[in-house]
């Protein structure tokens, strides 16, 4: 998978927000302290969802232009598999 | 904030908003926290988040209620329930008497109260400094 800012066109750093489920307490002096944070969602399923496109932020120049290229032998691999298909028939 | 399943007032459940960063290479692809010079962004914002929605909660108590009185925000670290308010909530109160009532009740207190503040200058002096 590749991601590239149709921006600036340079960059390699993208910003993407995650939803965290985290447990706190209230110290005694009122401040907070944080005990646990978990993940509500994958960033891996995220990424792959089309929506994500929205989400995504190039860090160096802050569009949200970015466009997210899989990787090609994912493609080559359902070309191959369609082939195999064809040839099943 | 205060459970009013379990009475836990110390450990409570949020979902905040934070950031991660992609950073895309030869090797693949890596997710880390966002880091700006020597500030980690990621945590930092995890923390600011947490914050404002702590605070939000204390200062609007009633509203952050649905009308299942249960905390639309908050829920409790120990069982889970919803039911997370201020201490002293609307909620609460309407267990509360008449202020009418209560003033009546309180009386004897407020009057001592009172006295106490009367006679605090009034106080014998047992001692004198040289
Ligand atoms: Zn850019
Ligand atoms: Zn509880």
């Amino acid at each position: 998978m590749q991601i590239n800012c149709r921006s600036c066109g340079k960059a390699n750093e993208f910003l993407l927000p995650l939803w965290v489920r985290t447990t706190f307490k209230f110290n005694d002096d009122g401040s907070l302290s944080i005990l646990h944070v978990k993940p509500l969602e994958s960033l891996e399923e995220k990424l792959t969802d089309n929506h994500v496109h929205n989400e995504l932020v190039c860090k160096s120049c802050s569009s949200n232009d970015v466009e997210i290229i899989f990787n090609e032998y994912e493609e080559s691999d359902k070309t191959n598999r369609e082939l195999a298909a064809l040839e099943g028939l | 904030m205060i459970c009013w399943e379990c009475f836990n007032y110390t450990y409570f459940e949020t979902d905040v908003e934070t950031l991660k960063e992609l950073k895309t290479g030869k090797d693949g692809m890596i997710i880390q926290d966002s880091m700006f010079d020597d500030y980690n962004y990621s945590q930092g914002m995890l923390r600011d988040n947490l914050t404002d929605v702590v605070q939000y909660c204390i200062n609007q108590n009633a509203d952050v209620l649905d009308h299942n009185l249960e905390n639309r925000y908050l829920n409790c670290a120990r069982c889970g329930s919803k039911k997370v308010t201020k201490p002293y909530s609307t909620w609460t109160s309407r267990r509360h008497l008449p202020i009418e009532q209560e003033i009546l009740k309180n009386h004897q207190e407020f009057k001592e109260l009172r006295k106490e503040r009367f006679n605090a200058d009034q106080l014998p002096v047992l001692w004198k400094s040289k």
